[in-house]
């Protein structure tokens, strides 16, 4: 019966159409992509975004810029982020950027819009925003091809959780040096008769070069030599492979190849490890009231030096603007007020390791630091900032494939596959077609 | 029930019970620790008699539009299945009673590509119809998306259905002078009732829990809730409680439309057609 | 009128109606091979507006995407979004001929597939024939039983990670309080995939039962009691004469399930993305990762496809084998 089918049609569309609208409707201030005086930013979830978010209605009311955000996880927000650039889609103004991961693909592939305009206009860009107030490493990670790609947001690097009552229990002290890290880790895992992790640390392939560059660097070695080909044919490269394979695989929790600061920190937090190795950003984590049952028990230091001396990484996330953006000036507002001293004093004081000499200096700050592992935090995180190395891994257009490499190899060696040599080798004739020529400026 | 089968009434719910218990299990686990602080919910052997808490849902429902989320995910779900259903049913009839073999194979090649394939070209086609900007294309272009999870499921879990129907009736039909949309809607659908339960509950169920299409496709008012479950853990935070409460106010409102389904709303479908 | 006897009656070959056995009729040769056939159209008019729709939104679903993937195939696609150089077919003879990882993750993908679906589809069979008895509480049970299915795969990858964590998780706990010894799940490349093929069959098995109990309770009920009044035992009705009668409805269920595990990925890539060392990388994994982590999409959707083939040899594969099984 034709006229039953064509109601039965009918009706389907209007209640789905009319659903649609209804949700519309009922929807928040708007449509989300909005006239002028919007600003759609997608934003990555980490304690940065959580602790500037309520700040935001601030920001609407002082400028009357309407603010639509997104937050996902790591993984989710990179892919949305990625398909909104390659559509050349200006639905998106503001992203939160990894440089030293993507920064290089994205600058090359044009994604990134050129930010040294914004900063030097004195009608945009007021003196009061002190953009030379930034820490040079930081501001360099974010300089790519010639340009500035993004702001600075926070600062980060690899570092040390330890159990100060264990440490005092096996009666071990801070280690300065690699050698002795790898000898108090021997002497927990005996003195514990196993209950004890000596140190929970990055396994999962992906994850594992941002801590394992330190040691890398502490060999005395640089990723690649001064004719851009990578320096894992060095020697010092197979004892950093064999010091971390031991350290993280020997010392760690079973199944550690799968483990990132996910699982560390748990284990830490569960008390159920004497050390964790992961970013100063794991603080929060391992601190939260309602997750740990090490509180008041936990200190850091920097990771010990080697033979080579002592070479932290300093990593950064940032802020930068679509090149498709349909509002660059509100994005540029929004980016300015979320790096801005004032805005970023605020987001120290709930914890947040600014990129900004002057706010860890600043006298408020310093009153936030008021247990001994805040002090030690922040005294690990001016290492990191003074005289950290912002490559995070072998620079190249193919990053995420390098830091692949990488960490396979060293896995393999974790599961007892293979060699630290034959890992080397591996690891230089992976990297040799991505960095130089491949990859490089 | 029969006198066998209520003589076999202790084997079925043991049977009952050890299914329950393999797989009710790591729910009940969800569920419970979604009540429970991190502290407690992060240790083996598990601490099953931790003090309860409501924390975790009062963080999840007081820093998240959650029901957003929840009216969201229904539109979009809800949106797709029905339209699956009404476009899905007759066709499936269409297909099985000629024997299109070569149409229905097409119909399922939606659902036989990566979900990733599709990601960026309907992105593009959502660019170009103008979602981003307006909320109403967007649940539109959402629930179209979700279509290609739908309607080929719709279409070929209803297909032997109609398949198995003896012949004869719809010979008594033709001969009784009935068209062809009769044959269909008065002779055919009210015999595949079950065929219907299924389809519903399982397109719904598989488009209320995509979040590939969602990710990409939405816009800050449209996005739905199993994109929300990624957030909790991630760098700095380890919210294992908040995660756990969350999934199971995922999946509480696709269980409830699962037990209601099955008996009130396939009644509703096929209530026009009966005799 | 039983389903078995409507088989075997042949008599209605002069009606418009073939019986489902298909029989050579009027000009019709044998199983449809796709040929369009005027007549068949012409006598059952009315058909056409109703099938119509899902054809269209069909197409206009999927067309744009795998010519969009088919083009992304053959040239050199370049992030700043200019296709690059027309590649031919040299990305496909790449992945063939020199990529080791590829041929590995359609191992790990196939390992997978067929352990899912076998272990899936007994499991559901069992649990299937379970849930058809007519007891009390059966709708109840059966509307619970589902919820593995029901949460979100997002949900039940991060919480199996919190269960399969060799430390802190429980199934550890289990296995050693079991003396089964305390594997590393998902940390050891030698269980990785073991872990996911009993994290699939406890999420995807309450979906089998669904469609097998539902298609349990609507198979006639004159076969099977004639089976039992000839003396046969209840494991022999359910062999000989339930699970032919069940068939096409098994077959269905595996199609359905095959499509969806050869193209595994949600769970993967929430708990391992792959790892450790690519020995959980299935092809789907692996071409989501070439996309989208390294940037190279037309090597991706070279992978795309070539996933693309394989579930449509194998999707048609099974469906032959209805096609065969309706034939007899």
């Amino acid at each position: 019966m034709r006229p039953r089918i064509i109601a039965g049609y009918t009706a389907v569309l209007l209640t789905t159409a009319s659903l649609a609208a209804c949700g519309a409707g009922a929807g928040g201030a708007g449509t989300a992509a909005g006239g002028a005086k919007t600003v759609n930013a997608v934003l990555e979830n980490q304690p940065f975004t959580r602790a500037l978010t309520p700040y935001i209605p601030e920001f609407e009311k002082q400028t009357g810029i309407t603010v639509n955000v997104q937050t996902y996880s790591e993984q989710q927000s990179r892919q949305k982020i990625l398909v909104t650039l390659q559509s050349h889609s200006p639905a998106m103004d503001v992203f939160m950027s990894l440089p030293s991961l993507e920064g290089k693909e994205y600058a090359k592939a044009g994604y990134y819009q050129p930010l040294d305009s914004y900063v030097s206009n004195p009608k945009l860009t007021p003196a009061s925003y002190q953009f030379s107030g930034f820490s040079k490493p930081l501001l360099d990670s974010e300089r790519i091809g010639g340009h500035l790609i993004g702001i600075p947001i926070n600062v980060e690097g690899p570092v040390i959780f330890y159990r100060t009552d264990l440490f005092r229990q096996y009666g071990i002290s801070v280690p300065r040096t690699l050698s002795q890290l790898l000898a108090d880790a021997k002497i927990i895992k005996a003195k514990s008769g196993g209950k004890i992790y000596p140190i929970a640390g990055r396994g999962l392939d992906s994850a594992l070069p941002y801590t394992f560059g330190p040691f890398f660097h502490n060999e005395g070695l640089q990723w690649l030599s001064s004719s851009g080909q990578p320096n894992f044919d060095k020697p010092g490269a197979v004892q950093a492979i064999s010091t971390y394979a031991t350290l993280v695989g020997k010392y760690g929790p079973p199944g550690v190849v799968n483990n990132s600061f996910t699982q560390s920190s748990a284990l830490f937090a569960q008390g159920k490890a004497a050390m964790e190795l992961d970013s100063t950003n794991e603080i929060s984590s391992i601190t939260a009231p309602g997750s740990s049952q090490v509180l008041g028990k936990i200190g850091v230091f920097n990771i010990p030096a080697g033979p080579g001396g002592s070479h932290p990484t300093v990593l950064n996330w940032g802020l930068s603007m679509s090149r498709y953006a349909a509002h660059k000036k509100e994005a540029w507002e929004f980016i300015k007020w979320a790096t801005s001293p004032q805005m970023q004093l605020k987001l120290a004081l709930k914890g947040i390791a600014s990129p900004r000499i002057a706010v860890s200096k600043n006298p408020k700050y310093q009153a936030t630091l008021n247990t001994p592992l805040r002090k030690q935090w922040q005294q690990v995180l001016n290492v990191i900032i003074a005289t950290g190395n912002p490559q995070v891994g072998p620079p190249a257009v193919n990053e995420p494939e390098v830091r692949k490499v990488i960490g396979d190899a060293v896995d393999q060696v974790m599961l007892g596959e293979e060699s630290a040599a034959k890992a080397a080798a591996q690891i230089q004739q992976g990297l040799r077609p991505l960095v130089g020529t491949g990859g490089g400026a | 029930m029969n006198s066998r089968t209520f003589r076999r009434l202790p084997i079925v719910y043991l049977g009952y019970l050890a299914a329950g218990i393999l797989l009710l299990g790591p729910v009940a686990f969800m569920v419970l620790s979604g009540f429970h602080h991190n502290i407690d919910i992060t240790v083996s052997p598990p601490k099953l008699g931790a003090p309860l808490t409501l924390a975790n849902y009062r963080t999840l429902f007081g820093t998240l539009p959650f029901g957003r989320y929840i009216i969201n995910s229904f539109i979009v779900a809800g949106g797709s299945t029905l339209i699956a259903l009404f476009v899905g049913i007759p066709a499936a009839f269409v297909l099985a009673h000629l024997r299109l073999r070569a149409a229905a194979f097409f119909i399922l090649l939606a659902r036989m590509a990566p979900g990733v394939l599709f990601v960026i070209p309907l992105y593009l086609m959502s660019v170009s119809a103008g979602a981003p900007g307006n909320d109403v294309i967007n649940y539109l272009f959402l629930i179209f998306a979700h279509l290609i999870i739908t309607l080929p499921l719709t279409i070929w879990l209803v297909l032997p259905y109609f398949e198995a129907l003896p012949s004869e009736l719809d010979e008594a039909a033709l001969i009784d002078g009935a068209s062809f949309t009769q044959r269909f809607s008065r002779v055919a659908l009210p015999l595949i009732k079950p065929g219907i339960s299924v389809a519903l509950v399982i397109g719904f169920i598989f488009s209320w829990n995509y979040f590939l299409f969602v990710l990409t496709l939405s816009n800050k008012n449209t996005v739905t809730l199993p994109v929300i479950a990624f957030n909790f853990i991630g760098q700095g935070t380890a919210d294992w409680g908040g995660l756990m409460a969350a999934a199971t106010m995922i999946s509480v409102p696709a269980f409830v439309l699962t037990a209601v389904a099955q008996k009130f709303l396939v009644r509703g479908i096929t209530a026009g057609a009966v005799k | 009128m039983s389903a078995q006897a409507a088989v075997h009656d042949m008599s209605s070959a002069q009606t418009v109606l073939a019986p489902r056995a298909g029989t050579a009729e009027r000009g019709r040769a044998g199983p449809g091979k796709g040929r369009w056939d005027r007549n068949k159209w012409r006598r059952n008019k009315g058909a056409l507006p109703l099938l119509a729709p899902a054809i269209v939104l069909t197409a206009a679903l999927i067309i744009f995407p795998i010519a969009y993937a088919i083009v992304l195939s053959v040239t050199n696609w370049q992030p700043s979004g200019t296709l690059g150089s027309f590649a031919g077919l040299s990305h496909y003879a790449h992945m063939l001929a020199h990529d080791p990882l590829f041929w590995d993750s359609l191992r790990i993908t196939l390992i997978l597939y067929i352990c899912c679906l076998v272990a899936q589809t007994l499991l559901g069979l069992a649990l299937g024939y379970l849930l058809s008895l007519d007891v009390p509480g059966r709708s109840i049970f059966q509307a619970l039983i589902l919820v593995p299915s029901i949460i979100a795969s997002v949900a039940v990858g991060l919480m199996w990670l919190l269960i399969y964590d060799p430390t802190i998780g429980v199934a550890d706990w289990i296995t050693g309080g079991l003396g089964l010894g305390r594997p590393a799940w998902l940390g050891d490349p030698h269980t990785v995939v073991w872990a996911f093929v009993l994290l699939d069959t406890w999420e995807w098995t309450p979906f089998m039962a669904l469609i097998f109990a539902a298609g349990i309770r609507s198979l006639p009920r004159e076969p099977l009691e004639a089976a039992r009044t000839d003396g046969a035992g209840p494991w022999q009705t359910a062999w000989r004469v339930g699970l032919p009668l069940l068939r096409p409805i098994i077959v269905i269920a595996v199609l359905l399930r095959s499509v969806d595990l050869i193209r595994f990925f949600d769970t993967i890539y929430v708990m391992t993305q792959g790892g450790p060392v690519n020995s959980s990388t299935t092809l789907n994994i692996y071409g989501y990762r070439i996309g989208f982590t390294d940037l190279n999409m037309s090597y991706a959707a070279t992978l795309q496809i070539a996933l693309l083939i394989l579930v449509i040899v194998i999707a048609g594969g099974i469906t032959w084998l209805r096609r065969r099984s309706q034939v007899e």
